[in-house]
Formats: structure tokens, C-alpha cells, sequence
């Protein structure tokens, strides 16, 4: 299952959007036009759905609902999202959530957020298994209850629980090499399994042993091109029981030497974080910037890669990924259909698939790849007068 | 009017610009392409069939090899749309910019009988063209010879350049206030036919 369709209303950049997404989709646009407050939108779901999760705890985590809210939205006061889901290859739906929240309390009260509407729509029994609305007389419904979704409750959410896992599953993947050296000793963030260089070396030691290692497998097989100096990536844990990756680096003694992921280069880490993360899960991947600390020679066989790991049976289901890399948006095997365009507008940020933009489109139909369609489309305007600045202070 | 721009590198985009300033403040810039320049020549079929949605302005330079009209009909060889608007700065666009000879004298800080005069030439074609006359590329006269003689230290540090690079560290900051704010497109055309061929080219695309 797929996010196929997602609606946004006063959340954070965006005013109003609703866009179409793929199996595979890029997300680009300039610095700060809200790639990822995009990608919050379903972090946000992910965290109402998740263990101790809720969605009073989801909107505090992002500093409560005024930060959410959209400064473009004028009168509006409430925010939404709406999400439908079905099977990538198959026109029909299989489910739509729709939340839609408004700020409550506030003074010597508590400040929070109630529910004006909680929805889902189940296609295959063709009825709202569940319809809360504020507004509706309702004795099962209090100010209380409002401020939880049935999402967050497994006794409300029976009917429909396969939506709550499926947003359980939603993984944010944005490895930070520091956090996995030092995955003690970083401030906390808000949530804590979002880094995903936080609790990488934890995650690992949790699995079973035998599917680790034959994700090391795979994973040894891959670093073996990107990586060559490295080798026999592995598991281990240290005296204390502490776990730690370890790997052979090959120099001139014939052995080579064993280093730990505290000796790893940033971009190996980078690198081993998202291999795993790809093979490992079997849901919603967002993947910030992967381009990040990469070898562009690396990053132009991403998007194949990805491609390759989607169509096998293990790995994910649909992967949205935040770049502003060139040379992943070089591959002529993306289709202006899995690109989806963040524009700034005084009216807040709107979202586009390239396909329907049509001053790009015709970019890619005389035979240009994406990235030269897209790239100098979302540069700054005049972004050569950078370099005209005066240096006097 | 909207328009897709194409050029090799930031001083040929800002000449662009600069001409379709000059010729008409009507014209809207939809993006410059392609995202990397150096590859025009090889994605030129490319922006002909893009040309036919919305007109698309390239600025080249011309291969030391060949002569103009031939460098078109080898990179074309179906045909030139008609929104496509070719040009080939001879040699280079930092040609284009010294046939403005007095003000680029005065920009970089150096004599006016520094800069060459410019003279007739056959191309290849029956008529004889005005065209800047320098010895060997015209950008390298511009950062291995003329600005050694400038007198504006500033200038001469942005665009020297460093053993073992084509250009000085900061050449596009040191070029492109020039192109902005002192290039006379009308008095450079006097020296280059090449220029007034764009010139006219963006003008008749108005019309």
C-alpha cells in the first residue's frame, strides 16, 4: 500500500495543496520552500499512530499548533490532512484518513488542540468506519475525547488498523554520521528515533540475528564497489555489550586494520544508514537529502537503485525523497510524474507535480532530463548577485 | 513574452539578459538551461523541439574549427525552428564585451590601444564581417594579456588566474558588474557583426 493522494490545509507552508504521489517520488524547490514541512505532514501522522504517540503529544513535539498553522492562512484557524491510500499498480483506493484540527484552551488554560473532524473511508466495505465531527451532536463525544483520534486508540481503531501500522511504518531517515558516533552524548531531539543516527547501533543489537546478517550481506556487497578500502562489515558487540559496526580497512599491511563506526567516514555512515534503511523497511521511507556527503558517482546510481530495491520483494513500499542533487535528477529513467515541485508564493508554498507545470514540462518532452528541466527552474532568481555582495563590515 | 534562455556559463546568461534588456523590457525568463552549462552543443536538438512551445534564446561560442552558419547546420541538421534563436558570439562572449572598446578600457583599467581594433574578415560566407580581431581566444587575452597592463588591483586580482586554472578565482564577479551596468550593446555593435545579428534577431522576435 501507497500514499497515493495527499491534501494539505494551513499545514505550515502550504495554504491549500493536494498532490498525486508515486511509488518513487522526488521532492525538490528552492532553500525554504518546504520540502520538509512536506515530508512533516507525514512524519505527523506516523507520530499520532506510534507507539506512545497521540495526537496531543504530535502537535507539541512541533512546538504546538501555532507553529503548524499556516502564516498565509489568514482567517482560517483550523488545519488538515488528508491521505488516500491504495495498491501502487491499481487505480482504485483502498483508504482516505482525513484529520482536521483547530487550537483549543489557551489563557490560564492548557493550550491544545481538539478535533473538528476525524474520517476514514474504507473502499473496500464503502463506508466511513470512522465519521467524528465536532459540529455533529454526539453523546458519545466530549471536549475530552476530541483531543484524541481514534487513530492513537486500538480499541477505536479496530476497524481500521491496518492504517494505523501502515502509519506506524512511516520511517523519516535522515542519518546523521554525528549521532551514531556519539549517540550519547547529542541533545536530545524531539522525537527520538527521528535522527536515525541515534538509535541506528540500538536498532541493530534489537534484531534478529540471522536477518542482520544477511542485511550485512547485501550491504558488504554493495560497499564493496562504493567503498572498496572497506571491508567485512559487521556486527559486534564490545565487552561492556555495547554495540558497535565494525569493518576491515585495507592498506598496505596485508590484514588490513579494524576500525568502528567512530573511525567511519561521514558518508560511509551515510551510506550504511541508507542502504539498511532501504532493504530493512517495508513502508513509507522519507529520505531527506541523501545526497548529502555522497560521491556524486554514488548518487547518480541512486535513483536506479532504489528502483531496483522497490520492484524486489523485500524493501520499500513507496520512498519520498528531498534533493536538490543534480546528479540524481540527471537519471532519464525518472518521469516528470515522480517529481513534485515546492514553489513559494506570498500566498504560501504550492505543490506541483512537474507533469503539470506547464512551463517545465515541455523541458522534459524536447528530451531534457529533470534536472536540467527543474534545477534552474527552482534557483533563485537572481542568485549570480550572491557573488556581487560586498565583503565590507 | 516568455522565454527560455541558454548559455554556457554565467557571462553568456548575464549577456543574454543584458541584450533582451536592451532590445525590450517585455520579455519574461521562464529559466536558464540547461542546469549545467559546456553542454549545449550536445543537447542543442533538445532546446529546437523545446523552442516550439516557448522561444528559446541560445548564446554560443564559436569552435575555433569551424565558421558560424556551418556550426549551426552541423549541430541542426533537420532544421531550425523558428522560435529557436541561435547565436554565436565570434569568438566568445568576452569579445562581444571589449568591442565596447572605450568603456571596456575604462572598466579594466587600461588604455584604449590596448584593446584591438576591429577588422574585416571573410568567415567563409561571400561578405566580409566586422568582427573583434585578437590573436588567439579572446577570454584568454582578456585574463593572460590585458590585465596585466590594468591598473586597478582589485580587478586584476579577480580575474589572474591561479597556475593551473582556466580562469581567474573570481572572474564572473569581477565580469559581470561590467556587463550589467556599463556595456554599450549599440557602441560594441560597431565592432561586431556577430552582436548586431542577435541584436537584430531579438528584435525582429518582438515584432
Amino acid at each position: 500500500m501507497i500514499i497515493k493522494r495527499i491534501k494539505l490545509h494551513n499545514w505550515k507552508n502550504f495554504q491549500s495543496c493536494e498532490v498525486d504521489l508515486s511509488e518513487r517520488c522526488f521532492i525538490i524547490g528552492a532553500n525554504a520552500a518546504g520540502k520538509s514541512n512536506f515530508i512533516d505532514a507525514l512524519r505527523f501522522l506516523r507520530d499520532i499512530s506510534k507507539q506512545a504517540g497521540g495526537l496531543q503529544s504530535a502537535v507539541e513535539d512541533r512546538d504546538g499548533i501555532t507553529k503548524i498553522r499556516c502564516l498565509a492562512a489568514r482567517t482560517s484557524t483550523n488545519v488538515s490532512i488528508t491521505v488516500d491510500l491504495g495498491e501502487p499498480t491499481e487505480d482504485n483506493l483502498t483508504w482516505s484518513y482525513h484529520l482536521d484540527i483547530q487550537h483549543t484552551g489557551g489563557g490560564i488554560m492548557r493550550s491544545q488542540v481538539k478535533i473538528l473532524k476525524e474520517q476514514v473511508f474504507s473502499y473496500a466495505s464503502n463506508e466511513f468506519v470512522c465519521d467524528r465531527n465536532a459540529q455533529k451532536e454526539d453523546e458519545d463525544e466530549d471536549e475530552e475525547t476530541l483531543k484524541y483520534t481514534h487513530l492513537e486508540q486500538v480499541n477505536a481503531n479496530r476497524k481500521f488498523r491496518d492504517l494505523q501500522v501502515f502509519f506506524q511504518n512511516i520511517e523519516y531517515l535522515n542519518v546523521i554520521p554525528q549521532l551514531v558516533r556519539e549517540s550519547s552524548s547529542m541533545v536530545q531531539s524531539y522525537s527520538k528515533e527521528d535522527y536515525y543516527g541515534r538509535n541506528f547501533l540500538e536498532k541493530l543489537a534489537k534484531m534478529n540475528e540471522r536477518i542482520r546478517n544477511s542485511y550485512f550481506k547485501k550491504i558488504n556487497e554493495f560497499l564493496k564497489i562504493a567503498v572498496p578500502q572497506l571491508e567485512e562489515l559487521r556486527f559486534i558487540k564490545d565487552e561492556m555489550g555495547v554495540p558497535h559496526i565494525e569493518a576491515r580497512f585495507m592498506h598496505w599491511r596485508a590484514k588490513g586494520s579494524k576500525q568502528q563506526e567512530a573511525q567511519f567516514s561521514d558518508g560511509t555512515l551515510r551510506l550504511i544508514g541508507f542502504l539498511f534503511a532501504l532493504i530493512d523497511s517495508n513502508g513509507v521511507i522519507l529520505l531527506e537529502e541523501p545526497e548529502i556527503n555522497l560521491h556524486s558517482g554514488i548518487i547518480t546510481q541512486l535513483p536506479e537503485f532504489i528502483a531496483k530495491i522497490q520492484r524486489s520483494k523485500k524493501g520499500a513500499g513507496q520512498i519520498l525523497i528531498t534533493t536538490h542533487s543534480y546528479d540524481m535528477l540527471a537519471n532519464q529513467g525518472i518521469s516528470s510524474k515522480e517529481v513534485i515541485l515546492l514553489q513559494n508564493t506570498s500566498e504560501g508554498t504550492t505543490v506541483n507535480r512537474v507533469s503539470d507545470v506547464d512551463e517545465i514540462r515541455p523541458i522534459v518532452e524536447a528530451g531534457l532530463s529533470i534536472a536540467d528541466a527543474v534545477i534552474p527552474f527552482t534557483k533563485p532568481k537572481n542568485i549570480e548577485k550572491m557573488s556581487q555582495l560586498s565583503l565590507e563590515f | 513574452m516568455k522565454i527560455y534562455i541558454v548559455g554556457e556559463d554565467d557571462v553568456t546568461c548575464a549577456i543574454i539578459k543584458r541584450i533582451l534588456n536592451h532590445c525590450s523590457t517585455d520579455f519574461e525568463i521562464i529559466s536558464e538551461l540547461p542546469a549545467r552549462g559546456g553542454q549545449i552543443k550536445s543537447k542543442i536538438n533538445e532546446f529546437n523541439k523545446l523552442a516550439t512551445v516557448y522561444p528559446v534564446v541560445l548564446l554560443t561560442d564559436l569552435d575555433a574549427t569551424t565558421c558560424a552558419p556551418q556550426l549551426l547546420t552541423d549541430l541542426i541538421p533537420t532544421g531550425k525552428n523558428n522560435q529557436f534563436i541561435f547565436n554565436i558570439a565570434v569568438d566568445e562572449g568576452e569579445a562581444w564585451l571589449m568591442a565596447d572598446r572605450e568603456r571596456f578600457a575604462k572598466f579594466a583599467g587600461v588604455s584604449i590601444e590596448s584593446i584591438p581594433l576591429s577588422t574585416q574578415k571573410k568567415q567563409g560566407g561571400r561578405k566580409a564581417l566586422t568582427e573583434m580581431d585578437f590573436n588567439y581566444k579572446s577570454s584568454m587575452f582578456l585574463t593572460h594579456e590585458l590585465i596585466k597592463k590594468s591598473n586597478k588591483s582589485e580587478l586584476v586580482k579577480q580575474l589572474t588566474p591561479k597556475e593551473g586554472a582556466a580562469k581567474g578565482p573570481e572572474y564572473n564577479t569581477g565580469i559581470l558588474p561590467f556587463i550589467v551596468e556599463n556595456w554599450n550593446i549599440e557602441e560594441a555593435c560597431k565592432n561586431s557583426d556577430s552582436l548586431n545579428r542577435m541584436v537584430n534577431r531579438i528584435k525582429s522576435l518582438i515584432a
